[in-house]
């Protein structure tokens, strides 16, 4: 039973408790509901509206000082009047229109039973069609019957309703005349304002308003919000997330909502607009915001709505700072895709312009890849479809060339020797020069030497026939076309080549002279080409690069090599292949060259020299260095950052390593064989951040077919062009392709300068230009610069050849051109202005002392096989559109001949017989033209 | 002075150290329980436990450890269930007190009050589920859900650890044989759970809160999962870094540390060690030492117990309860004393099949 | 009575305007050593050697006796800010006589016609150099031929030459107002109405560089502005 007035419990306490507990509850409720609702994005499209706001306001009254006041208060002047008038006569207005209304009633009524009876008149008329065509003829014939009465009926209605809308018309335009005006001149205010009217609708799209909060509220904002999430579903492109790929949607436009909009340029973050419109974005450009998104170039969780969470990566600390104190921005760590910087945006381009040895707008990566190639970084890593060549000098004859004390010297620090060499540092670097190290570093040294001198092969030698002038030489180095390769004497133009100084205290005459005359002879696979110099020319040259010595190189000691350290070496070695016993009696048998020998074949397997240097005995050796196929999508765990203090991105982890490759080693305690042995380049930051930027373009991305940039097959052959123009460096004396030739700038007289290549590929004949790229002949011999012979392979020279016909959109036919058709008459005159133009004062073939570089021109002789006709033509024409800054002058200005009487003055006509005559020259023709005599 | 005192506190975590406190302060609980339940040492060691966590908050590895979404709730679990426990015990205690005046239990008197249903349980109740309510929703306000990265095939994390419930057998995993640790002591621990109200059929003390009277029952829990449950799941929270190497409460995860292994088998201590001989080829003569190890544990010895201190025991229980409580006392024991020899002497497995891919 | 008045007044005004400028003269003068005269050799074109009987030497420094400077051009850099010009309509001659370019110094306004001619029986051709304005690079074969040529940006100075007969060359000062003037013989120049203002005036000399001086001009008086190269 229980008791009357139980008391376990105090209910009123308990009570209490639940208020509280309810009220808790309730705030905890609404807090939800806050939380969910207040995000940081419907934060920033406020301040978008507000921003865009006041833009649209100060742009409205921009356009409101254009609008002719005058007009328009003349114009409101008539419309008060016109309003005016209106109101007076309201009562018959309305009068008016209350019988207009009835007579639309009558309409509506008359056009409906229209319609009714032409409707019975079709499905009449389809019964009888029906039965007719099923020989029904008594089912049709009341059809028929019907419908001839019905047609009556219906021209009867027809009328009516004519009638009526008659009236109609009538009785609108009886009210038309008192309300006709206001209407007239309202659209006539209308049009003025329109551009204000336009922009007030802009500003009422983002004026807030009460409606507009009501509509974003919590728990309402599914119905039609105003602060929407905007996102692009990136149709071809996806996400890959490890076991799955998902559509990529990037939601960075809900915060960047200016970023499509020109006139946005000067915006605060996030609304400004994108750089470069035409380029990216919008719907013109190569790349549509609708097909790429946002998250492709730039990396990032494209989902993500938030600051943070989007993985934005700051530039700098100094940037990272700011944005944690201004955000609180914090570096994910949990999303390993995270935004480029971007100091290194260009990275992400590398995914779909495959193929291509530039990549067009993107110059921070081009330079990084160009600089990757020029210092030999293939020569250690692999990157799959980059084609390698090797970047040092050929060693295989080096006996033949430097002496052993100079390969030591070289090799501690080859800066001490050429201070802009390229030949990194690879002894003596951070991570070994602890004494024990620095006697490792002197044995090995001593050993390479050992190994290089020992396994070369000797070759025969040349000395100088005659004594060399070293003044002579050091004009010819300057004027021959060296300085298009080399830096000389401070000349320094290009630094394809080594720089030629020092080499007094570097090789032998008879080699450098040998060299000069057949590179290739003393190395085959060398870039360098032959200038078909003569043996006077050669012995100039040589004397005066040989008279340029490094006194202080010359003077560096060597360390001291133990003889200890050496045997220890060579111990080491042996064990990794047999046991310590049998590596110390193995030991015994070997003489101190013969150890030196070992360690230095050892070494070099170690080093990796064969990278980028051919060495006798490590031909089919294989690459040292770390794989970089896809660095740039290696997971950042499993880059070691070691005891060093960089940021933790990859980014900074690369940078910092080609700055200082063996910086990662510091604080670490390793054995000399187990160190980090890439050698150091002292690259600049710019060259390192450059360097980076290619690294990280590096990645694995599967990008559909569709949506890379797929080169057509014209663009492949130009493409492998280019990559030929780059390796041999044809733009170091040429202008071709968009780059001008780098010599050019040092000279004055145009008239010098080696010619510029645009349009080659629509001036000269393909046969002419792939004999001519075989085997240089003289075309202008007033320059001193010299085309070198770069005994080109066949399948280069048909690459160059096509490249340039597709610079110029000439297709590459190998056909040699039909002479155009021509008359006897064409002929003669042709001849005959040849002789009044007096052509042959600059196009003689023979230099005349006394005048300069500018004076003459190429030898017509040539014309027949070399040039184009149509070239010709346009060349004619007018020389300087052709080729700016040519000698040539026009003789057909503007169309205007200076011999009226020659083929009636015409200049097209005279163009053509001059082009005619040049294609149908005979060189004995040339001897017998005659130089016109002087007229007093 | 704190550097001094964290680096204490780094030592005496370590898993031996953290086990034989664990220990006493168990054997000091049973000893004493009216002393340890009584408020002012309950109160004073509740303090300490609290002052410590907010010590170590400022630490930043500890505050960030601690602090982490899914590790709150494990901090929260010590507390609970250290209230808990004390609570229990604290009732017990009374009641021993008053059984010992010879009155009856507490639960007794209560027991004679009959109340509605409603309001004095079903508004507690409501009252409670709006409470709880608030909480969760506070909860979820303050502290976000842990999320990860993408699962990423080529990377696994580090340290890869189960979810708190099954840390304690990953923990055990150290010293165990997956086999073991993963199979076998779970379905024993289950099945054993399972058995107890068969095994233990004394109807004596049902219905209210005692401990004189249940000493080795509830010590035997008490230990069962304080020690070899609790502790190793606060272990493998917090003292379980990168590759499963022990960190102290204060020492920073670094994931190079390097901690050498080198446990031996007892089969290498017996044969390579001791008589100095090769390993025999023939795995059951290898694992000979091993096997009579076991034999003596789980055979030799409920039989000696049996003859002399159990004797009454097993006369009450009927030998079928009695071999099946001394079974699985055994099987618990064998964990702590694993743990010892892994400590003490290095051992690996005592028995080591690698053949059949079995190692106890 | 009106008309009168009107056409008193629009007198007046012309008047005043006229009496509102002035005129500016001076003198370029040298000191030092005059640079030696190098003779030009024209034994590359028979006709052209033909036509002198005398050495003719290169006109890069032109001392004349009374130790002026003959080939400057004189210009006014600054004061005429703001103001147009209508380009002047009468052609400014530039021949080549006797493989030689006269005058070796001229100026000529923006869009003012410069009619080149070619007084000799040999080829010439005129190339411009210019680099504000298009360049250009003529052809003149036949004797006596004309072409007009105009120059559409100011620029000081517009080197002109002949690529067939590496001697030749001249310059061109283009500006765009008429107040300019050329050296001569006696070395001085005079610049006429020239609105009242102060101006910045520049001399220029292709071998010699650049000088400047300030000038007031008030009504009606004439002002004077010299200045003074050295070797």
């Amino acid at each position: 039973m229980p008791p009357k007035k139980p008391s376990l419990y105090s209910l009123d306490k308990t009570t209490v408790a639940f208020a509280l507990a309810s009220v808790i509850l309730v705030i905890g409720l609404v807090w939800m509901v806050l939380q969910d609702s207040t995000r940081e994005w419907k934060g920033w499209q406020r301040k978008f509206m507000t921003y865009m706001h006041e833009k649209s306001v100060a742009e409205r009254d921009q356009t409101l000082k254009a609008v002719n006041q005058g007009e328009l208060k003349r114009l409101q002047t008539e419309l008060d009047q016109a309003k005016a008038v209106v109101k007076e006569r309201q009562k018959d207005i309305r009068k008016a229109q209350k019988e207009l209304d009835i007579i639309n009633t009558r309409q509506i009524k008359i056009k409906t039973s229209y319609q009714n009876l032409k409707q019975f008149q079709d499905s009449d008329r389809y019964y009888y069609e029906e039965d007719e065509e099923h020989h029904e003829k008594e089912k049709a014939e009341p059809y028929a019957k019907a419908m001839e009465a019905r047609a009556k009926e219906i021209a009867e209605w027809k009328n009516k309703l004519e009638d009526v809308e008659a009236e109609q018309a009538a009785k609108q335009s009886e009210i038309n005349q008192w309300t006709g005006k206001v209407t007239e001149l309202e659209r006539e205010k209308a049009r003025l304002e329109r551009d204000v009217t336009t922009v007030e609708t802009k500003i009422k799209n983002f004026t807030p308003t009460l409606a507009k909060e009501i509509l974003n509220a919590p728990m309402l904002d599914f119905i039609h919000p105003t602060l929407q999430v905007q996102q692009i579903v990136v149709e071809k492109l996806q996400d890959d997330y490890y076991f799955a790929k998902a559509q990529k949607v990037d939601r960075c436009i809900t915060c960047h909502l200016g970023i499509d909009q020109k006139g946005l340029e000067d915006a605060p973050q996030p609304f400004r607009t994108h750089p470069n419109l035409d380029l990216y974005l919008s719907s013109n450009s190569p790349h549509k915001m609708e097909e790429f998104g946002c998250t492709t170039c730039h990396g990032g969780s494209g989902q993500s709505v938030s600051f943070t969470t989007a993985a934005h990566t700051p530039r700098s600390p100094a940037q990272a700072a700011e944005w944690h104190k201004k955000y609180g921005w914090e570096s994910l760590d949990y999303w390993a895709d995270k935004m480029l910087p971007l100091n290194h945006v260009e990275a992400s381009c590398a995914k779909c312009h495959t193929g291509a040895v530039e990549v067009p707008q993107a110059p921070q990566l081009n330079e990084g890849r160009r600089l990757a190639a020029e210092f030999g970084c293939f020569g250690c890593h692999k990157v799959e479809g980059v084609e390698r060549w090797k970047v040092g000098p050929d060693l295989q004859h080096i006996q033949s060339k430097l002496d052993a004390d100079w390969i030591v010297r070289w090799l501690h620090n080859p800066k001490e020797f050429r201070h802009s060499t390229k030949m990194p540092q690879i002894f003596d670097v951070e991570n070994t020069s602890d004494p024990e190290s620095l006697d490792k570093n002197a044995a090995a040294i001593a050993g390479i030497a050992a190994y290089l001198m020992k396994h070369s092969d000797p070759i025969a030698l040349t000395a100088p026939s005659a004594a060399g002038d070293s003044e002579k030489g050091k004009k010819l180095v300057e004027e021959i076309g060296c300085l298009g390769c080399h830096t000389s004497q401070g000349f320094s133009a290009n630094h394809h080549g080594p720089e030629l100084t020092g080499m007094g205290s570097k090789v032998k005459t008879d080699w450098l002279f040998s060299w000069l005359k057949d590179p290739k002879h003393y190395s085959p696979g060398t870039r360098m080409p032959n200038l078909r110099l003569s043996d006077q020319e050669a012995a100039d040259i040589t004397a005066f690069l040989m008279s340029d010595r490094n006194e202080k190189f010359e003077g560096i000691r060597a360390p001291y090599v133990k003889p200890e350290v050496v045997s220890s070496m060579t111990v080491e070695f042996l064990s990794s292949t047999m046991r310590h016993e049998d590596a110390e009696k193995k030991l015994t048998e070997m003489s101190p060259e013969d150890q030196l020998e070992f360690i230095g074949s050892k070494m070099i397997a170690h080093q990796g020299c064969f990278g980028c240097h051919d060495i006798k005995g490590f031909e089919d050796a294989k690459p040292i260095g770390v794989e970089l196929t896809y660095e740039g999508s290696k997971d950042l765990s499993k880059f070691d950052f070691g005891f060093v203090n960089v940021p933790r991105t990859k980014q900074d982890w690369i940078a910092q390593k080609i700055r200082n490759p063996r910086g990662y080693d510091h604080g670490k305690v390793k054995p000399y064989f187990e160190k980090l042995k890439m050698p150091h380049f002292g690259f600049t930051d710019e060259q390192a951040n450059a360097l980076a930027t290619f690294v990280l373009s590096l990645q694995k991305a599967d990008i559909p077919m569709d949506m890379r940039k797929t080169l057509t097959e014209t663009e492949k052959e130009t493409e492998t062009g280019r990559l030929i123009v780059q390796k041999m460096n044809c733009q170091g004396c040429h202008t071709v392709d968009g780059v001008d030739g780098r010599v050019r700038a040092m000279m004055t007289d145009a008239g010098a300068m080696p010619p510029v290549l645009t349009g080659e590929g629509k001036k000269v004949k393909e046969a002419w230009l792939y004999h001519f790229l075989k085997a240089p002949v003289t075309i202008r011999p007033w320059l001193h610069y010299r085309m070198p012979t770069f005994e080109f392979h066949d399948k280069d020279l048909t690459s160059l050849v096509s490249y340039f016909n597709h610079l110029s959109d000439v297709p590459a036919r190998y056909v040699a051109d039909e002479l155009p058709q021509t008359t006897p008459e064409m002929l003669k005159e042709g001849k005959n202005l040849f002789e009044q133009l007096q052509c042959i004062k600059c196009h003689k073939s023979n230099p005349e002392p006394g005048l300069s570089a500018s004076f003459l021109a190429p030898d017509l002789v040539m014309a027949k096989n070399r040039l184009r006709p149509d070239w010709i033509l346009d060349w004619l024409k007018d020389p300087q559109a052709v080729q700016e800054g040519t000698m040539m002058p026009a003789f057909w200005p503007e169309g205007a001949s200076p011999l009226p009487d020659v083929l009636e003055g015409s200049a097209d006509k005279q163009v053509q017989a001059v082009r005619d005559y040049l294609m149908a020259f005979h060189p004995e023709e040339e001897k017998k033209a005659p130089v016109p005599e002087t007229k007093a | 002075m704190i550097e001094v005192f964290k680096e204490a506190v780094n030592q005496f975590s370590s898993p031996v150290a953290i086990f034989t406190t664990g220990i006493l302060l168990l054997a000091l609980f049973v000893a004493l329980p009216a002393l340890m339940t009584s408020p002012l040492v309950a109160g004073a060691i509740g303090l300490l436990t609290v002052a410590f966590f907010i010590f170590g908050y400022f630490d930043p590895h500890f505050g960030e450890m601690v602090a982490r979404p899914d590790n709150i709730p494990i901090v929260g679990l010590i507390f609970i269930f250290g209230f808990f426990t004390w609570y229990a015990m604290r009732k017990a205690v009374l009641n021993d007190a008053l059984i010992a005046a010879g009155k009856p239990p507490k639960e007794k008197e209560e027991s004679e009050e009959k109340v509605m249903v409603f309001p004095y349980l079903i508004y507690i109740e409501f009252v409670v589920a709006l409470l709880y309510a608030a909480g969760l929703v506070f909860w979820s306000l303050l502290i976000k859900a842990p999320l990860e990265d993408p699962a990423n095939p080529a990377l696994s994390p580090n340290p890869s650890k189960a979810p708190w419930y099954f840390l304690g057998l990953q923990e055990m995993l150290v010293y165990f044989d997956p086999w073991l640790a993963g199979v076998l002591f779970p379905t024993i621990i289950i099945v054993g759970l399972c058995a107890i109200p068969y095994i233990d059929n004394d109807p004596k003390t049902s219905g209210y809160y005692c401990f004189r009277q249940r000493r080795w029952g509830i010590t035997a829990f008490l230990g069962g999962f304080w020690l070899l449950w609790i502790l190793l799941i606060l272990m493998g929270t917090f003292l379980r870094g990168p590759n499963w190497n022990f960190f102290g409460p204060f020492e920073e995860w670094n994931l190079h540390k390097v901690v050498p292994l080198v446990n031996v088998n007892l089969s290498e201590y017996f044969y390579l060690k001791w008589l100095g001989i090769g390993l025999p080829k023939n795995w059951f003569l290898r694992e000979l030492p091993g096997f009579t190890g076991l034999a003596a544990y789980f055979w030799v010895i409920p039989t000696l117990l049996e003859k002399t201190v159990f004797k009454k025991l097993q006369e009450r229980m009927g030998t079928a309860r009695y071999h099946i409580l001394i079974l699985l006392a055994l099987l618990m024991l064998a964990l702590p004393i694993k743990m010892y020899l892994r400590w003490a002497f290095n051992l690996k497995y005592l028995v080591a099949i690698p053949e059949f891919f079995f190692n106890i | 009575m009106k008309k009168f008045m009107f056409v008193l007044m629009a007198g007046l005004f012309v008047c005043s305007q006229a009496a509102l400028a002035g005129n500016v003269t001076g003198s370029a003068a040298f000191s030092g050593t005059a640079p030696a005269k190098t003779e030009i050799v024209m034994a590359a074109d028979p006709t052209c050697a033909s036509l002198h009987t005398e050495p003719v030497y290169t006109e890069e420094a032109v001392v004349n006796s009374n130790n002026t400077l003959k080939n400057v051009f004189v210009y006014v850099k600054t004061g005429l800010e703001g103001k147009t010009f209508p380009a002047a309509t009468t052609p400014v001659s530039f021949d080549q006589n006797g493989c030689h370019y006269m005058p070796h110094v001229t100026g000529v306004m923006v869009g003012q016609p410069l009619e080149i001619i070619n007084s000799d029986s040999t080829l010439h051709n005129v190339h411009s150099l210019a680099k504000e304005s298009k360049e250009f690079n003529l052809g003149m074969p036949i004797k006596g031929m004309k072409i007009k040529k105009t120059f559409e940006k100011p620029e000081i100075m517009v080197k002109m030459k002949c690529d067939v007969h590496p001697w030749m060359n001249a310059y061109v000062g283009v500006v765009s107002n008429p107040f300019f003037a050329v050296t001569g013989e006696d070395g001085s120049f005079e610049i006429k109405d020239l609105p009242a203002g102060t101006y910045t005036l520049a001399a220029w000399h292709e071998t010699f560089g650049e000088q400047t001086a300030e000038v007031t001009v008030a009504d009606g008086q004439p002002a004077t502005a010299n200045f003074s190269f050295s070797g």
